[in-house]
């Protein structure tokens, strides 16, 4: 596998199993040394000890925030005894990433055997397995899963003779993306409405039911295993200074190979899009990747050098987040593309604090403003002073981060904002009223097929003869571009004042 | 410990918020979402303040203080952070006004009364001028909102009684939400949707009334805006007086804060610094004073009846014939009815009337069956003395709470408060009650009595503590006994472990309980059980006054010769006048030649009337009454006395100096006070003169040791008698409240049994 360039840049810990054991048979997972960790730190190993195996592996949370798994779990540790719990954060919100998924589906019992290694940490009892509603396999595999354990002794009461005593169980998902910030989902579990609450105290000191409570995320979890078994020098031995490990990413979007991909922290974005990725289809230009989920940010193509770990990421104005990788190829309008996620962020936004709440929605609008050519200069301003409060001012990572797709793509692609605003046109070509399809009569070989597709019969013209489009009638749905054959191209998008000039409208005054 | 806000120094006790903090040492750090008596929220984001070594600004109302912190409340950066966010929660209130240039010469101009169905501005809005969205925008210099405004969509729901909402004024800062659920334990308001489009709400959109709403009005006190408000005051002009009353509804002693214009009530709210209450009150209180005291039925002038129809007249007329009319009747011809209604200074004047100047046999009175007497009564027999008082907080610390059958929101709406506040603490609270449909909190265990099994639950609770507990001897609890007495009642022997599991444990109890056959008995074993529980019996009785009639009576005992009998009852001679200043079973007993009616409102006993005298209600008098705790509070008066009415104890001093009793010419109401405490051993604490921080209790016996008694010797020496009705828990002066006021009627007409 070696020369094969997908396969060349990855490193598979947590999805080592993937495919190639059966998810619903415990024996399969015991048969490559599954539980072995688990039986090592309940048989050998103090709560201090795993702990600092956990610290010295360098584990960072693979929620996306990367707080050190092992500091947490420390703290949740020194807290007065009585009841603590774990939570397995599985409520993946981001449409685009699907690891945890994975995971879940693919390695339930490398989930809890990290679950159970934690619970010996921090000494918990009980445990919770929160899988969104929509992973219905997920739910079904992981109580296999729970039953399978269960029932060989690897939960429950006396685990493995060791007498540990922990127990699991399954919440399935309210449905809401606010839900994975984890004091949303811990207020979930707890029947509540899921709304995030201030911290700290952090869930490690007040938690579930106002308990010490670990909250982690599948990724998480399913590497703890292999750190315990194969030890911190090995774990730490891959990635970056500050981040170690792998890292899943779902690599979707303009790209030739889409899926889950794990690579080692501080690989080079450039090897994971052109390397791994394969590069753009079509041959289309490779134009930006929005990393992080709905709020992460959209990275240039000139940052493809950067390497991918959780401080250059957050520095580039993106941040690992959900793990989601979205590649943009040179269709992409920048300025729809912030529309898109803000309209995201607002529709989830919980609606408990202000900023967010208000904010997102504010923003959404002035970006379709904009979009829709009716954008103002101090508009730009104004999104830069709002994004700096939504994001100052949020009480949780939704609202401190979404407006990171409005900060980047400002950052990165200003000029796409401008043109949009002051030349009244979308560089992409993508925002309808900003251009203009018409056909260029050099190139037509009347063949109709547009015409035959245009549903509101806008396009007129006679088999062998040049067609054209009445600019009055359009409804600018794309049909005629996308049938027009990929040898002949006849129908083409314009925008500015080329577009304008086409629809005969007069040219906008400059200060408008 | 120590902190630093501002570059101040200052010292805090206990673990205050930054917010805290900051308030208690007079800085000012705006704020929407925070309320004293909630949980911190953080929604707001207007507290945002700056904490050396912390990432970002941090929210102070959610953030607690720490030895050590630096502060910071106010920088450049915070203040235009600040900005940003009202600027955005504007844009979702109609904020027109808010910052409007000509705001505040507008207001002297305004023509029109701000009777609009919705409020698109200051002007029109029922909480002008103590809107908290004016503060925080006048604190925070707010010009302009460069936003699109975004109106919530809705109409103003007026289909409650009582209250009016209004979605478009509400800033989504979850007050009311979390009053209802934290502090009421009611849950019915509730955030519906989600993100912008989340609005206040009830579980599919249904009435309050159809919600469970209690109408408690909570929700109205801590609306920051006009978004939920009172329907009754929304379009009144502001009051010119607010007067601090002692809520005459019941007996919780409520604080409220009355206001009136002119001499007429316009509505009340709870008062924040109550003694009992803090900012809290029920249906009652916060919004009937106004219907109670201007209530068509009113009496407001002295009436002689003549020709067999009463007629008015002047206060000496009426006073002259009921004077020569009485005379004719003293020496026991005469039976006295007192209220727990009045004040203690009418019931310690009317004591003084009926023992001196009528020589009557007793006063009747409608403490003689509740609870804390029957207490008392088989406590006197047993040879214990346990106290009757007891504080509210008692109840919300309480570890293990068993409440006897009460309809507690009902009849003791602030100790339901407590109840709610120890389940929240995860205290283990046990309802029991008829079986077929109680009132039983969110989070109680629920026991089912099935109907006249009263005694036996009791008895087979106490049996299966004694089996539990290892106390019990084979001869009077073998198990098969056990089993036996167990049988028919679901889960008692799971709720007795429960009993055991934490001290303090309170026994809730009420009329409720023992309105029903075989009090005496039922009491002793009540006692019992509290004994083998290791619990302490709270009595809760319903009238406002009852623990200061009560006392007062006592005090009294010795100077009647006793032995009458019950006005209008079977056994011995009818007395041949009647002196009616409190409830009486029969209108009329047959063979009165003289019915004297000292009341407030014209009802079937002031109809029967031969003179009818005009009582103030309590929201007209300064007057002194000791709530359901045995607390002593002093009312203030709202408004002066409408029409003629006077107060009960002037009165009964008139009355007497006309039938030539020496010694009881009292001027004022501190006059009769000053007295009462000379003559009444209990109103000790009332004496001397005491500040606004000093907490007054009834004075009682020291608390001996509980002792098991007995089945036989137990009983009371006196026999039973039954009790004067009190009639109800919405019943004031004879007004039954829940037949007179239209949503109060609406309300109790949705009470179904709830189990």
């Amino acid at each position: 596998m070696a020369d094969i360039e997908f396969f060349k840049h990855q490193r598979l810990i947590v999805l080592r199993n993937r495919g190639r054991i059966d998810p619903e048979k415990i024996e399969e997972y015991i048969a490559y040394d599954g539980y072995e960790a688990a039986a090592k730190a309940l048989a050998s190993m103090t709560p201090g000890d795993i702990i600092a195996e956990v610290s010295a592996a360098g584990l960072r949370g693979r929620g996306g925030a990367g707080f050190p798994t092992g500091r947490k779990w420390d703290l949740c540790r020194r807290q007065p005894a009585g009841p603590k719990y774990l939570i397995c954060n599985g409520d993946e919100g981001d449409p685009g990433a699907f690891m945890d998924r994975s995971v879940l589906e693919a390695d339930p019992h490398a989930i809890l055997e990290g679950m159970i290694i934690g619970a010996k940490a921090v000494g918990a009892a009980r445990g919770f397995i929160y899988i969104r509603d929509e992973y219905p396999l997920a739910v079904a595999r992981v109580g296999i899963a729970l039953w399978q354990a269960q029932d060989m002794g690897l939960l429950g009461r006396d685990i493995l003779g060791t007498g540990f005593d922990f127990d699991l169980e399954v919440v399935r998902g309210a449905g809401a993306f606010v839900s994975g910030e984890e004091t949303a989902l811990i207020a979930s579990i707890e029947g509540q409405r899921a709304y995030p609450r201030q911290r700290p105290p952090y869930p490690a000191e007040r938690g579930l039911w106002g308990k010490p409570t670990v909250i982690n995320n599948v990724e998480t979890w399913a590497n703890v295993p292999s750190i315990i078994r194969r030890g911190a020098a090995w774990f730490s031995g891959l990635g970056t200074e500050t981040s170690k490990g792998t890292k899943i990413f779902s690599l979707v979007g303009k790209i030739n190979n889409t899926g889950l991909v794990e690579v080692p922290m501080g690989i080079r974005l450039g090897d994971i899009i052109f390397g791994i990725g394969g590069g753009i289809p079509k041959g289309r230009e490779f134009k930006a990747v929005q990393i992080g989920g709905p709020s992460g940010g959209c990275i240039p193509k000139e940052l493809l050098d950067l390497p991918v770990d959780y401080e250059s990421l957050t520095k580039a104005g993106a941040m690992v987040g959900s793990g989601g990788m979205i590649v943009l190829d040179e269709d992409t309008c920048m300025v729809d593309i912030a529309l898109y996620f803000l309209r995201f962020t607002q529709e989830e936004s919980c609606g408990k604090c202000a900023p967010c709440r208000i904010g997102t929605r504010q923003m959404a609008e002035i970006l379709a403003r904009i979009t829709a050519g009716e954008g103002r200069l101090e508009d730009i301003e104004k999104l830069e002073a709002l994004a700096l409060t939504v994001s100052r001012g949020s009480l949780c990572g939704l609202g401190q981060t979404a407006p990171n797709p409005i900060l980047t793509t400002l950052r990165y692609f200003r000029d796409e904002y401008l043109a949009h605003i002051v030349d009244r046109a979308c560089p992409a070509r993508v925002c309808k009223n900003l251009i203009t399809f018409t056909i260029d009569p050099g190139k037509c070989v009347g063949c109709l097929l547009c015409r035959k597709n245009c549903p509101v019969n806008a396009i007129t013209g006679e088999r062998k003869k040049v067609h054209v489009i009445d600019q009055a009638a359009c409804i600018k749905c794309g049909a005629c571009f996308n049938v027009c054959p990929a040898k002949v191209q006849a129908v083409v998008k314009c925008t500015g004042e080329e577009g304008r000039a086409l629809r005969g409208g007069t040219s906008v005054p400059k200060d408008a | 410990m120590t902190l630093t806000i501002d570059g101040r120094t200052i010292t805090v006790e206990g673990r205050p918020t930054l917010l805290e903090a900051a308030r208690a040492n007079g800085i000012f750090v705006p704020s929407l979402c925070d309320h004293p008596g909630l949980d911190p929220y953080a929604a707001c984001r207007l507290c945002l303040v700056e904490v050396k070594g912390r990432k970002g600004p941090v929210p102070a109302c959610g953030t607690a203080a720490e030895d050590g912190m630096d502060v910071v409340t106010s920088t450049p950066e915070l203040q235009s952070l600040r900005r940003g966010i009202l600027e955005l929660i504007l844009a979702e209130h109609p904020h027109a006004c808010l910052i409007c240039a000509e705001k505040t010469s507008c207001d002297d101009l305004k023509s029109t009364i701000r009777k609009t169905g919705e409020v698109t501005g200051c002007v029109l809005c029922p909480v002008n001028g103590r809107c908290e969205l004016q503060r925080v925008v006048e604190a925070l210099g707010l010009g302009l909102v460069p936003f699109p405004s975004h109106r919530r969509p809705g109409e103003v729901r007026r289909d409650d009684p009582f209250i009016d909402r209004d979605n478009s004024l509400c800033i989504l800062c979850g007050r009311c939400v979390r009053v209802c659920q934290e502090v009421r334990g009611a849950s019915v308001l509730t955030f519906v949707s989600r993100g912008s489009g989340t609005v206040i709400g009830t579980a599919l959109d249904r009435r309050l009334l159809d919600s469970g709403c209690q109408f408690c009005g909570a929700c109205i006190d801590v609306c920051p805006t006009g978004s939920i408000a009172e329907r009754a005051v929304r379009y009144d002009r502001p009051a010119e007086t607010e007067s601090k009353v002692v809520c005459p509804l019941c007996g919780q002693g409520c604080g409220l804060l009355v206001k009136s214009r002119g001499g007429r009530i316009l509505g009340a709210s709870p008062d924040p610094e109550g003694r009992v209450n803090h900012g809290q009150a029920c249906v009652r209180g916060r919004f009937l004073a106004r219907a109670t005291v201007h209530h068509p039925r009113r009496l407001l002038m002295p009436m002689i009846r003549e020709n067999g129809s009463l007629r008015e007249a002047s206060w000496e007329e009426a006073l002259e014939t009921a004077a020569s009319r009485l005379g004719q009747f003293r020496d026991g011809k005469v039976t006295v009815t007192g209220s727990s209604e009045n004040s203690c200074e009418d019931l310690f004047v009317l004591y003084r009337f009926a023992s001196e100047t009528l020589k009557a046999r007793e006063v009747s009175a409608p403490w003689s069956g509740t609870a804390a007497a029957r207490l008392r009564e088989i406590d006197r027999a047993a040879g214990q003395t346990a106290p009757l008082n007891f504080r509210m907080s008692d109840v919300g610390r309480a570890e293990t709470i068993l409440l006897l059958g009460e309809d507690l929101p009902l009849t003791q709406p602030l100790v339901n408060l407590e109840v709610v506040r120890a389940l929240r603490k995860n205290a283990v609270v046990i309802s029991a009650g008829p079986a077929n449909g109680h009132y039983s909190p969110a989070g109680a265990v629920d026991l089912g009595i099935p109907a006249g099994k009263e005694d036996t639950f009791l008895k087979a609770l106490t049996a299966a503590l004694l089996e539990i507990s290892g106390r019990s001897t084979p001869r009077a609890h073998g198990s098969e006994m056990l089993e036996k007495s167990l049988a028919g009642f679901d889960g008692l022997l799971e709720a007795a472990r429960l009993l055991l599991k934490g001290k303090p444990l309170l026994i809730l109890f009420g009329p409720d309980l023992l309105k029903t056959g075989g009090a005496p008995s039922r009491m002793s074993a009540l006692s019992n059980l509290a004994f083998v529980a290791g619990g302490r019996l709270v009595a809760l009785d319903v009238g406002a006054n009852l623990r200061g009639g009560l006392a007062i009576a006592s005090a009294f005992a010795a100077r009647f010769s006793g032995a009458a009998e019950n006005p209008g009852g079977s056994a011995g001679p009818a007395p041949r006048a009647l002196y009616v200043a409190g409830p009486m079973p029969k209108i009329r007993p047959a063979g009165a030649e003289l019915v004297i009616v000292q009341g407030s409102y014209m009802d079937e006993q002031a109809e029967a009337a031969d003179i009818l005298l005009p009582e103030t209600t309590a929201f007209e008098a300064a007057g002194t009454t000791v709530n359901v705790e045995g607390r002593i509070q002093v009312s203030g008066a709202a408004i002066g006395p409408l029409g003629e009415a006077r107060p009960g104890w002037s009165i009964l001093n008139s009355l007497a100096a006309k039938l030539g009793t020496p010694g009881s010419a009292y001027g004022s109401a501190e006059e009769v006070r000053r007295d009462l405490v000379q003559a009444v051993p209990a109103f000790a604490a009332l004496g001397p003169p005491s500040g606004p921080s000093v907490e007054m209790f009834l004075i009682e016996e020291a608390a001996g040791p509980a002792v098991f008694v007995g089945a036989g010797p137990g009983r009371p020496p006196k026999p039973e008698k039954a009790p004067a009705a009190p009639g109800g828990p919405d019943v004031y002066k004879g007004l039954d409240l829940a037949r007179e006021h239209k949503s109060l009627k609406l309300l109790r007409g949705r009470r179904c049994p709830r189990s």
